[in-house]
């Protein structure tokens, strides 16, 4: 135990305890040093006169009879008064309506602004490989002849994507008696030629759309659009749905084999959950912090 | 007649008579903390009779703890309403007209009183009166509970709502600044509630003081 303590602080510190122990309420060890302290000090034993005087006029407080009976009648009952219906204090009220307001606003703001992805790629037709073919299909897409090749344009029709500036498109080409001679050129110059019959290419995304192209070698045989596939390019990193059973890919321009029955996608998909984490944190919390609030509520009403 | 708990039961079951029996019981205890928190005599009608009413119909949630704390409870709330809903300016206190029997006055107890100390007590009370309300409302409720009906610690913290340590902290503000105001209209204090100092004053006239108050407390050798 400390012999030496500083005068200011053993004044504040019996200041703040004489209350109590004109109560009774204090521990053996905080009466002994305030009793200690009292023994020295003129200033302390006369705020303690005067709280003990204090506390003895309260005593004598002239009870005041009541002006009335109070007694209830069936139509005091019947008079619906207000403050009879127990209510939460005002700060717990308060911070209801706040927290609840937050939450919806919340709730509204991540559903409208969630970007719509419904990029749809058109399926092009298949191409005839021919030395100066010039266009089938004038909707869905162009096709470039030139002599010993055949370059497929496909355009993107739509696009909404706005978060991602490059995507990656999956052209799938098939010829119709793929050998190891006939290869698919990829789009990007130094990327492996493989014997594959679908590539996955970074494009880069611009106002208008995205363009692909891919050149295939010309030989006899005629070359199809199997699908065409656009994903944000996130979505390269990890396999997509359709991909799940390859491996993964290592870079946006190695080409890897299509499952046999590829789907036709038509959507691409919305950007994935860590983009809109901050938005579910928010509820989350909100959330949360209504539930603790109602609980309260209901918590204070029992303990009436 | 019927006992506390066996009125409280029959209330429960919706019996008023039996819960008036138990308002005439408390109500001069009731009025008395309200008027002593409001300071005023018509507010403290309305928060006594809306405190009972709402006992009325909350009864059926009552738990078997001490009943005039559970009381209790209800009346400072209904005060903190009257407080917060009303400003109403209080009226002059000496206009209560007494209706009650003497024997309702619990601190008079059986003495007969002399005219003098009867209209010192009313002086006194009415010093009083004005010294709570120079009191934050808090601060106030806590001083009537603790030092006019001396309640425990611990029965306040449950009352109120409020843990013990505040209930302590509260106690001392409130008890500095009631003396504060008396010290200061000491004038209007009757001579016999006065603070003088008793015997030599010091150390010696505090432990003739704390021998008056504790009794029993061992004041040898400190």
């Amino acid at each position: 135990m400390k012999k030496i303590t500083l005068r200011k602080n053993e004044h504040q510190y019996v200041t703040k305890r004489l209350s109590a122990w004109i109560d009774g309420t204090l521990s053996e060890r905080e009466r002994g040093r305030v009793q200690a302290h009292l023994q020295s000090c003129e200033a302390c034993r006369q705020e303690l006169e005067s709280l003990l005087w204090v506390k003895r006029l309260l005593r004598q407080t002239p009870t005041v009879p009541v002006p009335r009976s109070f007694v209830l009648r069936p139509a005091d009952l019947e008079r619906s008064s207000a403050g009879a219906r127990w209510q939460p204090p005002v700060a717990i009220r308060w911070a209801t309506a706040v927290v609840s307001l937050l939450f919806v606003i919340v709730l509204l703001g991540d559903l409208l602004s969630a970007p719509l992805m419904t990029g749809r790629l058109k399926m092009a037709a298949p191409v005839e490989q021919e030395a100066t073919m010039r266009q089938a299909n004038a909707h869905e897409s162009e096709f470039v002849a030139t002599t010993g090749e055949v370059t497929q344009e496909v355009e993107r029709v739509q696009e909404t994507v706005v978060i991602e500036k490059e995507v990656v498109v999956t052209v799938a080409v098939e010829k119709a008696t793929p050998t190891a001679a006939q290869k698919v050129m990829p789009f990007s110059p130094d990327a492996e030629a493989t014997p594959t019959v679908a590539l996955r290419m970074m494009i880069p995304l611009t106002d208008t759309g995205a363009t692909v192209e891919a050149t295939v070698p010309a030989d006899e045989q005629p070359v199809s659009l199997m699908a065409v596939e656009a994903t944000p390019s996130e979505e390269n990193l990890s396999p997509t749905p359709e991909a799940d059973s390859q491996q993964a890919v290592a870079g946006p321009t190695r080409g890897e084999p299509l499952p046999e029955e590829t789907p036709i996608p038509q959507t691409v998909e919305s950007p994935p959950l860590p983009a809109r984490l901050p938005w579910r944190i928010a509820e989350l919390g909100l959330g949360a912090a209504l539930i603790i609030l109602i609980v309260l509520w209901f918590v204070m009403r029992k303990r009436i | 007649m019927l006992d506390e708990t066996e009125l409280i039961a029959a209330a429960q079951r919706g019996d008023l008579k039996a819960f008036n029996q138990l308002v005439l019981n408390y109500q001069t205890t009731i009025y008395n903390i309200a008027y002593r928190i409001l300071g005023d005599g018509d507010m403290a009608a309305d928060a006594t009779q809306e405190a009972f009413i709402s006992a009325y119909r909350a009864i059926g949630q009552y738990r078997g703890e001490s009943f005039k704390g559970w009381l209790m409870r209800i009346v400072t709330n209904a005060c903190y309403d009257q407080l917060r809903a009303k400003k109403r300016r209080p009226s002059a206190p000496l206009e209560a007209v007494l209706y009650g029997d003497p024997e309702e006055s619990r601190l008079q107890g059986e003495r007969i009183q002399r005219p003098e100390e009867y209209v010192d007590q009313q002086e006194l009370g009415e010093l009083i009166r004005r010294g709570l309300q120079t009191l934050p409302p808090d601060q106030r409720a806590v001083l009537v509970l603790s030092d006019i009906q001396e309640m425990k610690y611990d029965e306040i913290a449950h009352v109120l709502g409020i843990p013990p340590g505040t209930v302590k902290s509260r106690l001392n503000r409130a008890r500095s600044k009631l003396r504060d105001f008396m010290q200061a209209h000491a004038e209007l204090l009757p001579a016999r509630y006065r603070l003088e100092a008793k015997g030599g004053g010091g150390a010696a006239g505090l432990a003739d003081l704390l021998i008056e108050w504790m009794g029993v407390w061992q004041l040898g050798g400190w």
